[in-house]
């Protein structure tokens, strides 16, 4: 037994011998155990599936984080916000209707847009342009002239890229502010000559997206939606991205989408078309990236 | 009738199925133990003689739990209060002492005999 116990277990040959077949030939069964080379490979095989399944499982969650989740609810789909560039225009008496507020500290003026037409141009307006109510800057550009999601301006195509989830598109006189990261609203206003741009979210149906890159302190713009009418908003001092975003929320904006360019000077005009300065006019017109600067220009 | 010729890297041992009255796992090794009441240890473990019992023709071997392999035509009792198998018939001429199963293995043993179809005399 001692001896036996040193062995390691074989793999022994058993044969099933019948004798009374009617067959002359014994039937052979032969039992042999998988080789270790076998024994290796199985493992190895079952490693890969097991890698492939992470890895496929690892691909689902970044398509699934990309292409699904934004972060934060979503107020408006893109195929309303189609059905609403689609709606007839509605007849208003032109014109920026200015207030002021202060919510959790940040002073802010609303420029309330009512029957004007909304385009991107690269040009920016002629103060003595009466057609022009009110201004902005809209999308990012970098130092050479690469601009930050998508842009589309009076029906040509600048940039696609959806790093960006806020959007504001205009076609046919009218414009909607939303936040997706599909093309669909872009492709429409592509097609109807319209223009469209996309910016950070500030707000997405009464809600603050989680980070906010931007730290620092500066006067802050933004174009917000509470109900169906739409908003300029700025800040009248410096604030952080986050403390604007809180006050838009708190205010009651629906939506709203970051304005860059926040100390630019820019102007609206009144119902009686007086013109008026928001920021400082000495910087009027802006001297740096002339022509690729896009501007979102409000004209009745 | 049907024989196992079993061949190791030492011996070759050559043994009739109905002589076989069970097969119990010793770690790596197997104990044959036949109707003589002699026990042989064979030097390999006891899924071979699960794989080749497969192969028979009239296969009377029935799996009891990990460690055990039983001829069902020589199974007398099944106690499941004492967890014991004990053994007879007539082809059994040397001492086959009761084997200690878990009770969960003989349930399953049970239920297995107890469902097979038996030979109808009327």
């Amino acid at each position: 037994m001692d001896e036996l116990n040193m062995q390691k277990p074989e793999v022994p040959i058993i044969i099933i011998e019948r004798d009374e077949q009617p067959q002359p030939k014994e039937s052979v069964t032969k039992v042999v155990a998988p080789s270790r080379n076998g024994k290796w490979l199985k493992r190895f095989l079952v490693l890969v599936a097991i890698g492939c399944l992470m890895v496929a499982a690892l691909a689902g969650y970044h398509f699934w984080d990309y292409y699904c989740n934004i972060g934060v609810p979503v107020s408006t789909t893109p195929e309303q916000n189609i059905e609403k560039l689609q709606l007839p225009v509605k007849q208003e008496t032109p014109e920026v209707v200015m207030t002021s507020d202060s919510v959790l500290g940040v002073a802010m003026d609303f420029y309330a847009i009512h029957g004007l037409k909304a385009s991107i141009q690269f040009e920016e307006p002629d103060t003595a342009d009466t057609s022009v109510y009110l201004y902005c800057r809209c999308a990012d550009h970098t130092a050479d002239g690469n601009y930050l999601g998508s842009l589309v301006a009076e029906g040509t195509e600048k940039q696609s890229d959806r790093s960006r989830l806020g959007y504001m598109a205009m076609a046919d006189g009218r414009m909607v502010i939303g936040i997706s990261r599909s093309d669909k609203v872009k492709d429409y206003v592509l097609e109807r000559g319209g223009s469209f741009f996309r910016q950070f979210i500030l707000v997405s149906n009464g809600v603050i997206p989680a980070p906010f890159y931007l730290h620092g302190k500066v006067e802050r713009r933004a174009i917000g939606r509470i109900g169906n009418q739409l908003y300029f908003i700025a800040t009248r001092h410096k604030e952080t991205l986050w403390d604007f975003a809180d006050a838009l929320r708190e205010y009651g904006f629906i939506d709203a989408i970051y304005i860059t360019g926040g100390a630019d000077y820019v102007f609206y005009r009144s119902k009686d078309d007086a013109r008026h300065d928001i920021g400082e006019s000495k910087e009027y017109p802006q001297k740096k990236w002339q022509g690729i600067v896009p501007w979102l220009v409000f004209r009745k | 009738m049907e024989w196992l010729r079993i061949s190791t890297s030492t011996e070759l041992v050559r043994v009739a199925t109905d002589e076989i009255v069970y097969v119990r796992a010793d770690g790596n090794y197997s104990d044959l133990v036949l109707t003589n009441g002699k026990s042989r240890k064979m030097t390999f473990q006891l899924h071979f003689f699960d794989e080749v019992f497969q192969q028979l023709q009239n296969n009377m071997f029935a799996r009891v739990g990990r460690s055990l392999i039983v001829n069902k035509r020589y199974i007398h009792v099944i106690n499941l209060t004492e967890q014991i198998l004990i053994f007879s018939g007539q082809q059994i001429k040397g001492d086959i002492k009761p084997v200690n199963v878990s009770r969960d293995a003989l349930k399953q043993l049970k239920e297995l005999l107890e469902n097979e179809k038996g030979v109808d005399n009327g």
